[in-house]
C-alpha cells in the first residue's frame, strides 16, 4: 500500500537523522546519560562567587553584600518550595553539562542535601578541614544532618528540633495539667477535645508531620543503612506507638488534617492549645502567621514516651547551607567567607533570622532578643526549652526519596477521604518504599 | 446562508419557544465563560484585604482601583533579588524566544509551503506526511528527547535553543502548503518557468507576493504557541532564573505565594496575593490581545483552515 | 476535511496530466530542497535528533544516583518505566479524566456548534467570539484563572464548594477531585476553539442542502439532527482523536495543581510528569527518554490515524 511506503520513507528519515547524530557525537552519549562523576577539574574565577538562596535568605546574602563590599557576588533567587523539583533539576542540567553550579546555595529542601552529597553528583564540598573553627562552633546534634559518614558536609543554618508548645492562658484558665509524657499528651488531648470542642492538639496535613510524630518516636522512616541501603519500617514498635497515639487523638477530633502551611490555616491555628512543634512555629507561626496575641503560647522542653527516662523528639526543617566542591582558590575561599557569614554572623542570624541559630555562639543573643520582644508566656522556660531541645532529636538521614512530599501525598488526602489513621500511615509506608526503590536504594525492614 | 433557509429556520422575529430556548442556553453558555473572566480582571485591580474580607459586592466589581494595580505592579515588579525586576524580564525574554522563534517558523514555513504544493520531487509526500504528523502530535512529548539533545550540546539555560525550537512549526507549513495550492495555480508557475525565471525565484518573485494573508496567520499562531508554551522552558530554562520565560516565571511568583506557600512568602518582602497573581497574569495576555487585534481580520479565514491544530 | 479553501482548490486544480508525473525535472528538485532546506534543518534539530537520540539514550543502562554505572543497557529502561509502580496508574488517571471530558467536549462543541450555526447574524458571531475568548488564555494564564474559581474563600463559585462541604482550597484540589477540576479547565479552554472549527465546517456545507432540507418541511431540530449532523461527523471523530493526542501530553494542570495543594495531589500523576520525574528526581535519563519514546509511540498511531481518516493527507493528494 502507498499508505505504507510514506510511513517507511519517514521511520527512514528519523533513522537516519539518529544515525548521523550517533556519528556526530561519538561517545557524547555517557555525559547525556548523567554518567559524570562530579569529580571533574575545580575551577577559580578569580574571586566573584555566585549564590543561590531561597526567598527567606535574600535578607541574608544582602547583608553579606553590606559586610564584604570587597567581594563581588552574583545573587540569584531560587524557587523555595518545600519539595519543589525546579533545583533538583538544574543541578542534574549542571552535573551533566560539568559546569553551571552555583559556589554556595541554601538548599530549598533539606533532602536537598542526599543528593548533593551522593557519589554522583558530589556538589556540596566537604567541609571538616576547609572550617574547623565553625564547625566546632555548632552543637553536634544540630549538624548531625550533615554528618555524612563522618564527613561534614553543609552549615545548618538554624537548629529546628521541636519543643511541646502550649496555650499557657487556656492551661491557666482550665486547670490543666502540663502533660510530660507523650501518652499523658495523647490522653490530655482527647479530654480537651471532648470538653472544648474545636480546640486542637496538633496538625497532621503537612510534611513535617512525619518529623513531629514519626520520627519523634523514632521509627525509622529515613535510616541510611549505607550510601544505596535504606532501611524502612513502619511495623517497629516505635512507629506503632505513635500510629496508636495518632489514632487516639484522631478519632476524638483533637487533631486537624490541614498543614501548619496551609495558606487557610491560621482559623484553625489559633485554636491550638498544645503540639509538638519546632522552635520556629513560635515567632513564625504563632505570632507572624496566625497572629495569636502575646501571652499565650509558651514552650517546654519535649516529651519522654513511657518507661523512658530521656526525651526523644524531632526536627522540621532548619536549613541547611552547602559550599561548591567544584572550586579553589580565590572563588572557593570567598564562597567560604560567605558560608560562614550566614552561618555564624549576628548581623544575620541575630538581626535578621526569624529561626533559633544553629550556630552555638550566637544563640544566646538571639534568645536575649526573643526575651526583649516578651512574645512567649514564659520566656526563662522558653528559652531553656530551645536549648535543650536539639540533644533530644532521634537520629534522621534525609534521603534521595522526599519523605515529606510522600505524606502529603498519602496522609492528608486519605484522611479527609475518610480514612483512619491505621490506613493512612501504611498507604505512607507502602509509597515510601515504591519511592525509595524506585530512585535505586536497597530497602530493608 | 439562502433567503428560503432564513426565513424558515431562523429569519422568524417571533419569539417562538425553540428560539427562546435556543438564545437562553447560549447566553446560559456565555455566562459561564464570560463571568469567570470578568471576575479575574477585577480580581487584578483589587486590594488584598478586600478579597480577604470577600467584600467589594458582585464579582469584586466595586473593589477595581487604578491605585491597587499599581500597588499590585510595584510588588510583582519588586520580586525577585537585589530590587527584583525579574519580572520584566521575563516578559523580554518571552517577546525574544516568541518572535524569534515566529520569524524562524515563518522563514521555514513560506517556502517549504509552497515546495510542497507546487513542486514536484522525491520524498514530497514522505515530507508532507511528516509534516502533518507533526502538527496533529502533542508538542509535549518531544520536550524530554529536546531536554536530552539541547544538554548535550550544554546550552540548557539559553534562550537561543528554545527559539530554534520554538521555530519547528509544523502548523505554519500546513498552513502555507494549503494557501499556495488554492490560491498560486501550477498554471502560474508554468508561466513564470517559461518567462526564466528559477524555481527559488518563482516563489520570491510570484509566491510571496500574494502570501501577506497567510504571513500574518502563520505569524499569529507560532507567536501565540510560542508565548503560551510552558514545558519547553520549564525544561530548558529552569536552571537560570534571569533567562526563564514569562510563562514559567507567573509559577515562581505562584510558588512565592502565601497562599500556597507560606514558608516561602514569610521571606520575601514582596507580598503576591491573588490580586498580584491576578494582574501578572492578566500583563503577560496583553501582547497575544495586541497581536490578536493586529492579526483579527485575517483570523476568521485561518480559523477554518486551523480546522487542524486544535 | 472540507474548508472552504479546500473548496476553493476543487475549482481550480487542474485536470491530472499523467504525462507530468513521470519525470520530476532536477532543476524543480533542486529548487525543492533550497525551499525546503529551512524547514528540514529545523525538522531535523527540533523532532528527528531528538526523537532518535532520545531512542539511543533509552537504550543506555541508567546510571542512577545509587549505581553510577552506565553503559549499553537494551531494552532495560523500558523494563524499569513499565515495571515502575506509577506506570500503570499515570495512564489510568488519564482516561478516567478524558472518560468525562471527552464526550463532554464533543457534546459541547457539537451543540454549541450547532447552536451558533442556527444563530446567524450578530448574535450568532457575538457568541461564537465569547465562546472563544477562554482559549485565548491558554497554558499558564487558564491555570491563575482556576486558581480564583477553586479557592473557596474567594471565588465567585465558591457557594458550590461550600455546598459540597469544601472550606478550603486543600479540600478542593485533592487527588480524587483532580478528574473533575481538569474536565472543567480544559473544557473551558478547549471548547472555543473547536466550535469556531466546527462552525467553519457548517459553513462550508453547501447551502442547497440546506434549503433541499427547508423545502422537505424540516423545522430547526430535524435539520440540526438529521441533516447537519451526519454532515459534520468526520469533523466529531477528528476532534475526538485530537483531544485523546491531548490527554497523553497534560503536564502543566497536574504540575501546577500540585503546586498548590500543598502537595497533597501525586507529584507523579500524569506520564508526562513520570517522565519528568524519571529525569530530575532518579536523575535515571535513559528511563526518562524510554518513557518519551512509549508516549510518542501512543501519539504516533493516533497522530497517523488522524492523518489518514481525516481526509488531511488522502482526498486533498488524490485531487492534486
Amino acid at each position: 500500500m502507498k499508505t505504507k511506503r510514506y510511513i517507511t520513507a519517514t521511520s527512514a528519515l528519523v533513522a537516519g537523522a539518529a544515525l548521523v547524530l550517533s556519528g556526530c557525537s561519538g561517545g557524547g552519549g555517557g555525559e547525556g546519560g548523567g554518567g559524570s562523576t562530579g569529580g571533574g577539574e575545580q575551577t577559580d574565577s578569580g574571586g566573584k562567587i555566585t549564590v543561590w538562596v531561597d526567598p527567606p535568605r535574600v535578607p541574608a546574602a544582602e547583608a553579606f553584600q553590606e559586610a564584604h563590599p570587597e567581594i563581588e557576588i552574583d545573587v540569584v533567587q531560587i524557587d523555595g518550595t518545600v519539595g519543589g523539583k525546579t533545583v533538583k533539576q538544574a543541578f542534574a542540567n549542571f552535573d551533566s553539562a560539568g559546569s553551571g553550579w552555583p559556589d554556595a546555595i541554601f538548599f530549598p529542601s533539606n533532602d536537598d542535601i542526599a543528593w548533593a552529597t551522593n557519589s554522583t553528583s558530589n556538589y556540596a564540598a566537604d567541609l571538616t578541614d576547609l572550617l574547623p573553627e565553625v564547625i566546632e562552633g555548632y552543637d553536634p546534634a544540630v549538624l548531625s544532618f550533615c554528618d555524612i559518614d563522618g564527613r561534614i558536609r553543609c552549615l545548618r543554618n538554624d537548629a529546628a528540633p521541636d519543643v511541646f508548645w502550649y496555650n499557657k492562658a487556656f492551661f491557666d484558665e482550665n486547670g490543666y495539667q502540663l502533660p510530660t509524657t507523650w501518652e499523658e499528651y495523647g490522653e490530655l488531648a482527647v479530654q480537651i477535645a471532648q470538653e472544648h470542642p474545636g480546640k486542637i492538639s496538633g496538625f497532621l496535613g503537612d510534611a513535617y508531620a512525619v518529623n513531629r510524630y514519626l520520627q519523634g518516636s523514632g521509627c525509622p522512616t529515613n535510616e541510611r543503612v549505607s550510601e544505596s541501603e535504606a532501611r524502612i519500617d513502619l511495623s517497629d514498635p516505635a512507629c506503632v506507638r505513635a500510629t496508636e497515639l495518632l489514632t487516639q487523638m484522631y478519632d476524638a477530633g483533637a487533631l486537624s488534617t490541614q498543614g501548619i502551611f496551609d495558606g487557610d490555616a491560621a482559623g484553625t491555628g489559633v485554636n491550638l492549645v498544645m503540639s509538638p512543634g519546632a522552635v520556629w512555629w513560635g515567632n513564625y507561626l504563632f505570632r507572624d502567621t496566625w497572629k495569636i496575641p502575646a501571652g499565650q503560647m509558651t514552650a517546654v522542653a519535649p516529651l519522654a514516651w513511657e518507661g523512658e527516662s530521656e526525651p526523644t523528639t524531632g526536627n522540621e526543617g532548619g536549613g541547611l547551607w552547602g559550599v561548591s566542591s567544584h572550586i579553589k582558590g580565590k572563588q572557593l575561599e570567598n564562597a567560604l567567607t560567605f558560608a560562614t557569614f550566614v552561618a555564624t554572623d549576628p548581623a544575620w542570624q541575630v538581626e535578621l533570622s526569624t529561626g533559633l541559630p544553629g550556630y552555638g555562639p550566637v544563640q544566646d543573643a538571639w534568645l536575649d532578643n526573643m526575651a526583649a520582644e516578651a512574645y512567649f508566656a514564659d520566656i526563662p522556660t522558653t528559652q531553656e526549652a530551645f536549648k535543650a531541645a536539639a540533644s533530644a532529636v532521634s537520629p534522621y538521614s534525609y534521603m534521595l526519596y522526599d519523605t515529606g512530599s510522600v505524606w502529603t501525598e498519602t496522609v492528608s488526602p486519605a484522611l479527609i477521604g475518610g480514612s483512619s489513621v491505621e490506613e493512612a500511615i501504611t498507604a505512607f509506608g507502602e509509597e515510601l518504599v515504591n519511592q525509595a526503590k524506585s530512585v535505586g536504594y536497597t530497602v530493608t525492614e | 446562508m439562502s433567503a428560503v433557509e432564513m426565513h424558515r429556520v431562523v429569519g422568524s422575529r417571533r419569539w417562538s419557544a425553540g428560539r427562546i430556548a435556543r438564545v437562553s442556553v447560549m447566553l446560559l453558555v456565555a455566562a459561564f465563560f464570560v463571568i469567570p473572566i470578568i471576575g479575574f480582571i477585577a480580581m487584578a485591580f483589587r486590594n488584598q484585604e478586600n478579597v480577604a474580607a470577600g467584600s467589594d459586592g458582585f464579582l469584586g466589581l466595586g473593589g477595581m482601583s487604578w491605585e491597587n494595580a499599581v500597588y499590585s505592579w510595584s510588588q510583582i515588579v519588586g520580586f525577585g533579588p537585589g530590587g527584583g525586576g525579574l519580572f520584566p524580564r521575563w516578559i523580554l525574554n518571552s517577546l525574544i524566544v516568541s518572535v524569534v522563534g515566529g520569524v524562524l517558523g515563518l522563514v521555514a514555513a513560506l517556502p517549504a509551503g509552497y515546495a510542497l504544493a507546487r513542486l514536484r520531487f522525491r520524498l514530497r509526500k514522505a515530507w508532507l506526511f511528516a509534516t502533518l504528523l507533526a502538527m496533529v502530535m502533542p508538542n509535549t512529548v518531544l520536550v524530554i528527547p529536546l531536554f536530552l539533545e539541547v544538554n548535550a550540546i550544554g546550552a540548557i539555560g539559553q534562550l537561543w535553543p528554545v527559539a530554534i525550537i520554538m521555530g519547528f512549526f509544523p502548523f505554519g507549513v500546513y498552513l502555507s502548503y494549503v494557501h499556495f495550492m488554492t490560491t498560486m495555480p501550477p498554471e502560474l508557475v508554468e508561466a513564470a518557468r517559461i518567462d526564466g525565471l528559477g524555481e527559488v525565484a518563482i516563489f520570491l518573485q510570484v509566491g510571496l507576493p500574494i502570501s501577506k494573508q497567510v504571513t500574518a496567520l502563520v505569524a499569529f499562531f507560532s507567536f501565540v504557541a510560542n508565548w503560551t508554551n510552558f514545558f519547553l522552558p520549564l525544561a530548558l530554562l529552569t536552571s537560570s532564573q534571569q533567562n526563564k520565560t514569562v510563562s514559567i516565571g507567573i509559577q515562581e511568583l505562584i510558588g512565592a505565594s502565601p497562599l500556597f506557600n507560606a514558608t516561602v512568602a514569610a521571606g520575601l518582602d514582596v507580598k503576591l496575593y491573588m490580586p498580584q497573581l491576578a494582574l501578572a497574569t492578566f500583563i503577560s495576555m496583553l501582547p497575544l490581545l495586541v497581536v490578536f487585534l493586529t492579526a483579527q481580520r485575517f483570523l476568521i479565514r485561518g480559523q477554518t483552515v486551523g480546522a487542524v491544530k486544535g | 476535511m472540507t474548508t472552504t479553501l479546500v473548496k476553493e482548490e476543487k475549482r481550480t486544480a487542474p485536470p491530472p496530466r499523467a504525462a507530468r508525473r513521470r519525470a520530476p525535472h532536477r532543476v524543480e528538485a533542486r529548487g525543492a530542497l533550497i525551499l525546503l532546506s529551512p524547514y528540514i534543518l529545523l525538522f531535523l534539530v527540533a523532532a528527528a535528533i531528538p526523537i532518535g537520540y532520545a531512542f539511543w539514550i533509552s537504550l543506555q543502562k541508567a546510571p542512577t544516583l545509587v549505581n553510577p554505572q552506565s553503559g549499553f543497557g537494551g531494552l532495560d529502561s523500558f523494563v524499569t518505566v513499565i515495571s515502575d509502580y506509577r506506570f500503570v496508574d499515570t495512564f489510568i488517571n488519564i482516561f478516567t479524566v478524558m472518560i468525562v471530558w471527552l464526550p463532554l467536549m464533543i457534546i459541547g462543541i457539537v451543540g454549541l456548534a450547532l447552536l451558533v450555526h442556527a444563530s446567524p447574524g450578530r448574535f450568532g458571531g457575538a457568541m461564537r467570539f465569547i465562546y472563544y475568548v477562554p482559549g485565548a488564555l491558554a497554558g499558564i494564564a487558564n491555570f491563575v484563572l482556576w486558581v480564583y474559581l477553586l479557592n473557596p474563600s474567594q471565588s465567585p463559585i465558591a457557594f458550590l464548594w461550600q455546598g459540597a462541604g469544601l472550606d478550603n482550597l486543600k479540600e478542593v484540589v485533592t487527588t480524587e477531585n483532580l478528574p473533575s477540576i481538569l474536565t472543567a479547565m480544559l473544557f473551558f479552554q478547549g471548547v472555543g476553539t473547536w466550535i469556531v472549527i466546527v462552525n467553519g465546517g457548517l459553513n462550508g456545507i453547501s447551502d442547497e442542502i440546506f434549503e433541499a432540507a427547508a423545502l422537505d418541511g424540516a423545522n430547526a431540530w430535524h435539520m440540526a439532527w438529521r441533516v447537519k449532523l451526519p454532515l459534520i461527523r468526520p469533523w466529531i471523530g477528528y476532534a475526538a482523536l485530537m483531544n485523546l493526542a491531548y490527554g497523553f501530553q497534560l503536564f502543566l494542570e497536574p504540575y501546577l495543581l500540585r503546586q498548590i495543594s500543598a502537595g497533597s495531589v501525586d507529584a507523579e500523576w500524569a506520564p508526562t510528569q513520570l517522565g519528568y520525574a524519571f529525569a530530575f528526581t532518579n536523575r535515571n535519563f535513559p528511563a526518562a527518554a524510554a518513557m518519551s519514546i512509549i508516549l510518542l509511540v501512543i501519539t504516533l498511531a493516533i497522530g497517523i490515524v488522524i492523518v489518514f481518516r481525516s481526509g488531511l493527507f488522502g482526498e486533498k493528494e488524490e485531487r492534486r
